[in-house]
């Protein structure tokens, strides 16, 4: 009972905490100069932040879940075609800000490249830059904005819950939900894997053309040292 | 800033007028079809004549619309294109007579000089998309052609198509 309360209580307050941050940097966000400017792009923020204030149903969420395992678990040949992705809408995405489209695929093949030798533990990220910004992801993607089903699995009281039951004699129910989550994410595998190659290498190919758009250099400077060194840095 | 991906790319009008769970299980592995149309759209969309944008942001928008037109046929062929695999279909259900799906294939064949007593390497190509000469099946999983619910471009329209994945599910498995 005790565990019990003091779990309920974390809960609420994890997930007060995660609105109000969300709602402060989507305000942030929503202020700044660039967007303040622009009507358009004000009115996506406004869209996104109502959609996602509103929590999905299990029933649609576990649905969804179990169609997309169903029709494209362990399917590795559709995982790779997912790959192509960025060759298709992301290269396009490119053009439309530079107008040059050969530059935009070479953008984004390099981009893929930088993730792939990571991944495979052949390099490390070529700029202090790049590696600053994939430990903001890593950091931050639990809380993904654009990350419909792995919101719940990712949530810390979930983790604190799976923590606490540890050990301990689970019902037959418990026993199953934990075996389905563990086929789910099997399953999934190929397409998860695919997912965060194409992530990580939209957000090097968007970060690299915004600061080579806006002429952003990388600096170290003696302020910036602080919240860099909070993050191995 | 681009929607095209996730919770933030959900159709607000479906998810504004019918309960979540429905609207989540109609939206159900539609998102990346959805997101490709949606970006479709605004690049033609910005690349219109009219409006608020320069000349140059107006041209690069469309040469970004011609780019993904082009990239999304290269890889899944003419009837990957969004709807086009469909609205054969259609047409052929509604109008059999006309033998559109082999018209087609014929009018490609006449385009690239080529016969079917013969290889037809070109319009194959045109037909299914560069990979598919190297074996690979690429169309039947990028293809956009049957972006409309229920309708399929090698069948044509078939009832059981129409619900989403997770319905189709629940009838193949019960």
């Amino acid at each position: 009972m005790w565990f019990d309360n003091h779990y309920t209580s974390a809960k609420k307050n994890a997930a007060y905490w995660s609105r109000a941050l969300f709602k402060a940097q989507t305000k942030l966000l929503r202020d700044s100069a660039e967007i303040s400017q622009r009507p358009d792009l004000q009115r996506f923020v406004d869209m996104h932040e109502a959609n996602m204030m509103t929590p999905d149903p299990a029933m649609g969420r576990g649905m969804t879940k179990a169609a997309s395992m169903w029709y494209l678990g362990g399917n590795f040949a559709s995982s790779l075609v997912n790959g192509t992705q960025m060759f298709t809408r992301g290269a396009a995405e490119l053009t439309r800000l530079t107008g040059k489209p050969i530059e935009s695929y070479k953008r984004v093949l390099d981009a893929v490249r930088e993730v792939g030798e990571v991944a495979l533990g052949q390099s490390k990220w070529r700029s202090p830059d790049h590696e600053w910004l994939m430990n903001r992801y890593e950091s931050d993607k639990t809380g993904s904005a654009y990350d419909v089903l792995g919101e719940k699995e990712n949530d810390i009281t979930l983790k604190m819950q799976w923590a606490l039951n540890h050990g301990l004699p689970r019902s037959a129910a418990q026993k199953t939900d934990s075996l389905l989550h563990r086929v789910n994410d099997l399953a999934m595998i190929g397409y998860r894997g695919v997912e965060a190659v194409n992530t990580k290498s939209a957000m090097l190919a968007a970060f690299d053309h915004f600061r080579s758009a806006k002429g952003v250099a990388f600096r170290r400077r003696r302020h910036m040292q602080g919240p860099r060194s909070s993050m191995g840095r | 800033m681009n929607d095209v991906g996730g919770k933030a790319n959900r159709p607000v009008l479906m998810f504004n007028t019918m309960p979540r769970s429905a609207a989540m299980i109609m939206h159900s592995m539609q998102s990346f079809n959805i997101g490709t149309v949606g970006q479709m759209v605004k690049f033609i969309k910005e690349g219109w004549p009219g409006g608020n944008l320069t000349p140059a942001e107006k041209w690069n928008a469309r040469k970004a619309t011609a780019q993904l037109l082009t990239v999304q046929a290269g890889l899944a062929g003419v009837l990957g294109i969004p709807f086009a695999g469909s609205a054969v279909a259609l047409v052929n259900n509604a109008f059999p007579g006309l033998e559109i799906d082999k018209n087609l294939r014929a009018l490609t064949q006449q385009l690239f000089h080529e016969d079917e007593e013969h290889d037809t390497p070109l319009s194959d190509l045109a037909m299914n998309g560069v990979p598919s000469m190297f074996g690979w099946d690429f169309k039947s999983r990028l293809s956009m052609g049957n972006t409309l619910p229920g309708v399929s471009e090698i069948n044509g329209y078939q009832y059981d198509m129409v619900h989403a994945p997770p319905i189709q599910l629940l009838d193949h498995l019960y």
